[in-house]
């Protein structure tokens, strides 16, 4: 049951938060388990607890902070299940991404996956399709590799390039959404 | 460092599992040194869980439009292709903080329209409803909220259960013929059915599974805040709040492993194990205790209290427990309000405590207005499954005047059974909670002492 204390973040507000910062939660945890599916279920679940849980928040760094440890933790409890211990990064590097994560100034979720939408859409076909194959239907590179018909350091070599190319078309966007606000 | 190309790819092959154990402690250096490095990694994981989210829409979208398109999709490997887009399986979360959806949707929407029904029936279900009573609600991961949940509601991943009243329970059917129910004041999510396993979180309240009587069963895994427990044809059941969780095992056996550090035990039947965040000892499963037959409810430890405010002390009364508002929504009516108070006996005797005929409920109380008091208390098998709810009133003249404190002694045989096709007495069975309550109107009720007196032969 939840009481709404002098100070404290209204159920209303860690939700509004928790959409704020939903796509670094979830990429936090996705960075622990590596599977886009699991990183939403992570989110959901951490979502979760942070409206039934009975402790408040005061601020809403402090509902990040919990909740980053949260996913952390249940991305690690996901691993453990699936007996993928060994694909985890140590703490301090963990605790350094989301040192920077909750210091880097947030955009608006929305705005950063409508802005990924629109890069997209000037990528060519082949591009698209192998996003979808390694993030949405989780196949490995070598799997990708075969699908696509290519070799596999050529595949890791267009996924990184890619994954770059639209890391600056997605700031441009995002700049001049800003400036034009 | 200035952050090039040969090294995003080595990431990229980090990220894939493909790197070589010097490779490893070169990723694991450049991550720790080179900020551009992390900016990069962040950057792909946010682009990777966006890229899935994309995908997620469009293909739901095409299911709406194309049965086949579903059909196919199902097809494809990986989990993968479950359909919940994020802001619709949030809902299932949002509990009271409804209001706040429909805004929030709109400041991160897509900008394909998304159908009211973005969430496929196509997925199976996991669990159906096969009776509810009292107050609940459903928090569908489709976006859909429902307060009367009815027989035969058919639920599936990212759906969220959840009972909001003392009287309230739901009965769910497996699709392996198993059969679990949850008790009032519990909340209950559909995780998904992979392997063979079906996977619930049960973030509070009680759950009993009665596995199918057949060699078919399938593994159940049940996620709590402080343990995951594993289990195939296992007749258990367990309680949990936010820091504590309790697993008795009454047939068969059940893993159990604790979420903090990952230890496990194998639970054997008739043996418990009880695991909480702020204790370091090892998991150990004990023989579960012998039952008593008195107990006083600690009205001072919050875990015993499940509903109610706590009110200042006064005179000789140290502990008073007001009773809280609780509404009980009711099918094509309006909701009615409850003032209910409600204590859990499993949370607070490590003994089992047993239901015996002759013995009495006493109750020490309060009301400021002449009101019914509805008395009640839930019960489960010793060693066994729900076994149901018992009630009686006590009209107001039988109370005394108002204002002034009251006890009643209520002989356990006056309780008329709610569900008389499990239990038709409360004889041998073992109390689970025990609330009090007045319908419609706030009398003001207070609880200050609760106990069970066993029966005494003069």
């Amino acid at each position: 049951m939840a009481f709404g204390f002098i100070g404290m973040l209204s159920e209303q507000e860690i939700l509004q938060s928790l959409m704020k910062w939903r796509t670094r939660l979830s990429a936090a945890a996705w960075v622990v388990v590596r599977d886009a599916h699991a990183a939403e279920d992570i989110f959901q679940n951490v979502a979760l607890k942070a409206m039934t849980r009975e402790v408040s928040f005061e601020t809403e760094s402090a509902l990040m902070s919990w909740a980053f440890i949260t996913a952390r933790r249940e991305g690690i409890d996901w691993l453990r299940r699936h007996h993928r211990e060994t694909l985890c990064l140590d703490d301090d590097t963990l605790n350094l991404l989301e040192h920077e994560w909750q210091a880097t100034p947030s955009h608006d979720a929305g705005a950063k996956i409508e802005a990924l939408q629109d890069c997209l859409a000037s990528v060519p076909e082949s591009s698209r399709r192998l996003l979808k194959l390694r993030y949405f239907d989780g196949y490995s590179c070598q799997e990708v590799a075969e699908q696509m018909g290519s070799g596999l350091n050529a595949i890791y070599k267009r996924i990184s390039r890619l994954h770059q190319s639209l890391k600056e078309c997605i700031e441009g966007k995002l700049s001049r959404l800003g400036e034009g606000s | 460092m200035n952050h090039d190309e040969p090294q995003r790819e080595l990431l990229v092959r980090y990220l894939d599992g493909q790197v070589t154990p010097a490779e490893r402690q070169r990723v694991a250096e450049l991550l720790r040194t080179d900020r551009e490095a992390r900016e990069f990694l962040r950057e792909l994981a946010e682009q990777s869980v966006m890229a899935a989210d994309l995908e997620r829409t469009a293909l739901a979208q095409q299911q709406e439009l194309s049965p086949r398109a579903s059909q196919g999709a199902e097809n494809r490997r990986a989990v993968r292709a479950r359909l919940r887009p994020w802001q619709w399986g949030l809902a299932a979360a949002v509990a009271m903080a409804l209001l706040a959806l429909a805004a929030i949707q709109l400041s991160i929407s897509f900008r394909e329209p998304r159908g009211s029904n973005a969430f496929p029936a196509s997925k199976p279900w996991i669990l159906r409803v096969s009776k509810v009573t009292g107050s609940s609600q459903f928090f569908g991961s489709g976006g859909q909220l429902e307060s009367a949940l009815n027989a035969g509601a058919q639920l599936r991943a990212g759906d969220t259960l959840e009972t909001r009243s003392c009287d309230a329970w739901i009965e769910l059917e497996l699709r392996d013929g198993s059969r679990m129910t949850i008790a009032g004041h519990s909340t209950l999510r559909i995780l998904g059915s992979e392997s063979d396993a079906t996977r619930l979180n049960l973030l509070r309240g009680t759950l009993w599974v009665s596995p199918a009587r057949r060699p078919a069963a399938e593994g159940l895994e049940i996620q709590t805040p402080v343990v995951v427990i594993e289990a195939r044809s296992t007749q258990f059941d367990l309680q949990t709040a936010a820091a504590e969780t309790l697993v008795r095992v009454n047939e068969g056996s059940a893993h159990v492993r604790r979420n903090l550090d990952g230890s496990v035990v194998e639970v054997p039947p008739g043996h418990q194990v009880t695991a909480a965040l702020g204790r370091q000892d090892p998991l150990a499963a004990l023989p579960q205790p012998k039952p008593v037959d008195h107990w006083v409810c600690d009205l001072g430890r919050v875990p015993e209290v499940i509903l109610g405010r706590w009110l200042p002390p006064e005179g000789t009364e140290r502990a008073r427990l007001g009773a809280a508002p609780l509404p009980w929504p009711l099918p094509d009516r309006d909701p009615v309000m409850l003032y209910a108070a409600a204590f859990s006996a499993l949370s607070s005797s490590d003994h089992p405590v047993l239901l015996q005929t002759g013995s009495k409920l006493v109750f020490r109380g309060r009301t400021d207005r002449p009101q019914t008091v509805r008395f009640g208390f839930s019960t489960q098998k010793m060693q066994g499954a729900f076994a149901g709810k018992f009630e009686m009133d006590v009209r107001p003249e039988l109370l005394g005047p108002a204002g002034q404190t009251w006890e009643v002694r209520l002989p356990l045989s006056d309780f008329r059974p709610l569900q008389p096709q499990l239990s038709f007495s409360p004889d041998g069975l073992e109390l689970t909670d025990v609330y009090a309550l007045t319908i419609k109107e706030d009398a003001g009720l207070e609880v200050f002492h609760v106990e069970l007196r066993p029966h005494i032969p003069e």
